[in-house]
């Protein structure tokens, strides 16, 4: 079943020149795409290439110039509907410090709930279950600032789960944060996914889209490409114009396959394709 | 020579010529005293030589930016002994004015620190509290600015908020190279950029470093950038000094690294793996061009 549906969606900033006048800088610009419910979809392009802008505009952040944004059946300029919309959707950002609005960390979690006007005994009953799910309940009663950036992040996710969205979308939420984090929240990310949230991932890490159902690339505003992370990795030229590179051993494999090495161009495992090189090799 | 320096000559250790760095014993606590006390740098050894490029590496919390933060006096010695291109920052009144000059710092999502109205007053600001005359320091940041692979006149009356992410970067970066530095460190230079953002700052930095001679200092979290980029890789691990080797013989290592939640990188993987099956790349090869190279050889020859 289709979740998200964009048809030809356009945004534009104001941009003011250097005369003074009043321009328009393009967001987004006539892009068309749809989410079955249950995919995890990573949404790839060069720094200013408008997926945050996009991000923005499946919640009703932003409001389409022109087009269409639909979300679980709800249209996101349809001012009756767009809390109910903006419930299904749950959204992380970038910066872990940006996002805390209280001293104890399920209060932040109650945040969103308690805005909702969801009943006391229910709330506690959310926030505990949000914090499950991010496998952060033991630090129900903790500061946020003592946190790592990995856990305040989860707190974030878990903010987000409290309002039950059907979606998440995830705004460059790994940007910012070591190894270590980073897989604390795609872990989550992707145990989430099994349960049948909807993903949407914003990311510069190609190594994450490698795990993502589908992929979604962006230059320039306009949607250029979309397909399996294998199909989007196999199109050198693709990646080349909009500025983005395949994860190494993909680069290495396909180098070496098309040197006549009887390996997969696609092997995205160094030790894999090292044993085939090997075996060839040692022959 | 006074009571006091030759009481100080006996305890300060010799400091290697050619090191632009040198630590030792260095102890930092912050909080000392207080129930939060927190022991961030322990019992530190270092020594940077000049030219190197030194890129240091460690799980969240495990010093490196305290480590840092001490080379340009951001962070007083608290115990141990320091000395950073000749300064003895153990002393009690370093000169730090002429320190900071020639220890450029840059930190972590450095556009978030632009201010100015215009980009050219942005990157002259350190120059102008240097004091170096206003012809001198718009030439300076004239020259900066090309470094960066920025046009000067097309971007020097711009305000620094109108412009990309990758620009602001650079922008943030000609602001530290204009007072040229002999060494620059830098605190995850590259986090948040996309790859071809990445690549530009680095071939940046690579190109300061070999051809200009600056000393570099590089925090990140991206192994693989490391792995290509590093002459050494130095892991903090609880305020302590857990490796210090060149980038090759260290990801050997792979249970320690993982350990430590770190990632080897995709390259050092390969080479691993080939490695426990009888095949041994050079050392050198560290990009996905030079090992690829590597690996056409080896069948070409394959009895070499």
């Amino acid at each position: 079943m289709e979740i998200i549906s964009l048809d030809n969606v356009s945004y534009s900033y104001k941009a003011y020149n250097d005369d003074g006048t009043v321009g328009e800088c393009i967001g987004v610009e006539g892009v068309t795409l749809s989410v079955e419910e249950g995919a995890f979809v990573a949404l790839v392009g060069h720094n200013g290439c408008g997926k945050s802008t996009l991000a923005k505009l499946l919640n009703g952040l932003l409001l389409p110039k022109s087009g269409t944004v639909r979300v679980c059946g709800l249209t996101t300029t349809d001012r009756d509907t767009l809390f109910e919309l903006r419930k299904n959707v749950g959204m992380v950002f970038q910066n872990p410090d940006n996002q805390m609005v209280a001293s104890i960390v399920e209060e932040d979690v109650a945040f969103g709930p308690e805005n909702l006007g969801v009943p006391q005994p229910e709330i506690v009953q959310r926030v505990y279950e949000a914090l499950s799910q991010v496998g952060m309940e033991q630090f129900a009663k903790s500061s946020p600032h003592r946190l790592s950036g990995g856990q305040k992040q989860r707190i974030a996710i878990a903010g987000a789960l409290a309002i039950r969205p059907k979606v998440l979308v995830l705004d460059e939420s790994t940007a910012m944060l070591d190894p270590l984090g980073r897989k604390e929240v795609l872990d989550v990310a992707h145990k989430l996914n099994a349960q049948g949230m909807t993903v949407v991932l914003i990311t510069h890490f190609m190594e994450e889209v490698l795990d993502c159902s589908s992929v979604l690339v962006m230059n320039n505003g306009h949607l250029v490409a979309q397909g399996t992370p294998n199909e989007i990795f196999a199109n050198r030229r693709l990646l080349d114009e909009v500025g983005l590179r395949a994860p190494r051993t993909v680069e290495l494999a396909d180098k070496l396959h098309s040197a006549g090495f009887n390996v997969d161009a696609l092997e995205r495992s160094a030790h894999i394709l090292g044993g085939d090189v090997c075996q060839e090799l040692t022959k | 020579m006074s009571r006091a320096d030759k009481v100080k000559a006996v305890v300060t250790p010799d400091v290697p010529q050619n090191a632009a760095i040198f630590a030792q014993d260095l102890n930092f606590v912050y909080n000392a005293k207080s129930n939060f006390a927190k022991q961030a740098l322990s019992h530190i050894d270092l020594t940077v030589n000049k030219g190197e490029f030194v890129a240091i590496v460690g799980h969240t919390g495990s010093g490196k930016t305290t480590f840092v933060q001490h080379l340009n006096a951001l962070i007083r010695v608290q115990s141990g002994y320091l000395n950073v291109l000749g300064a003895d920052l153990s002393a009690r009144k370093p000169d730090l004015k002429a320190l900071r000059r020639q220890v450029g710092m840059v930190f972590q999502y450095p556009e978030y620190q632009l201010f100015a109205d215009t980009v050219l007053e942005d990157v002259c600001f350190g120059l102008k509290n240097f004091g170096v005359d206003k012809d001198q320091r718009e030439q300076m940041a004239q020259d900066a600015l090309q470094l960066v692979g920025l046009d000067f006149d097309q971007i020097k009356s711009k305000s620094p908020f109108d412009l990309s992410g990758g620009e602001k970067r650079r922008v943030a970066l000609a602001g530290v190279l204009a007072m040229k530095p002999q060494i620059l460190v830098m605190d995850e230079p590259t986090a948040g950029l996309d790859p071809q953002g990445k690549a530009e700052v680095l071939s940046l930095v690579r190109s300061l470093n070999q051809q200009q001679g600056v000393t570099v200092l590089m925090v990140s979290h991206d192994m693989n950038e490391v792995y290509e980029n590093a002459d050494r890789v130095v892991v903090f691990r609880n305020g302590e000094v857990a490796f210090d080797m060149p980038p090759r013989q260290l990801f050997r290592n792979e249970a320690e690294i993982e350990a430590m939640n770190l990632e080897v990188p995709a390259m050092a993987a390969f080479c691993n793996e080939l490695e426990r099956h009888g095949v041994v790349l050079p050392d050198s090869c560290r990009t996905v061009d030079e090992v690829f190279a590597a690996v056409k050889a080896l069948r070409e020859v394959p009895n070499a």
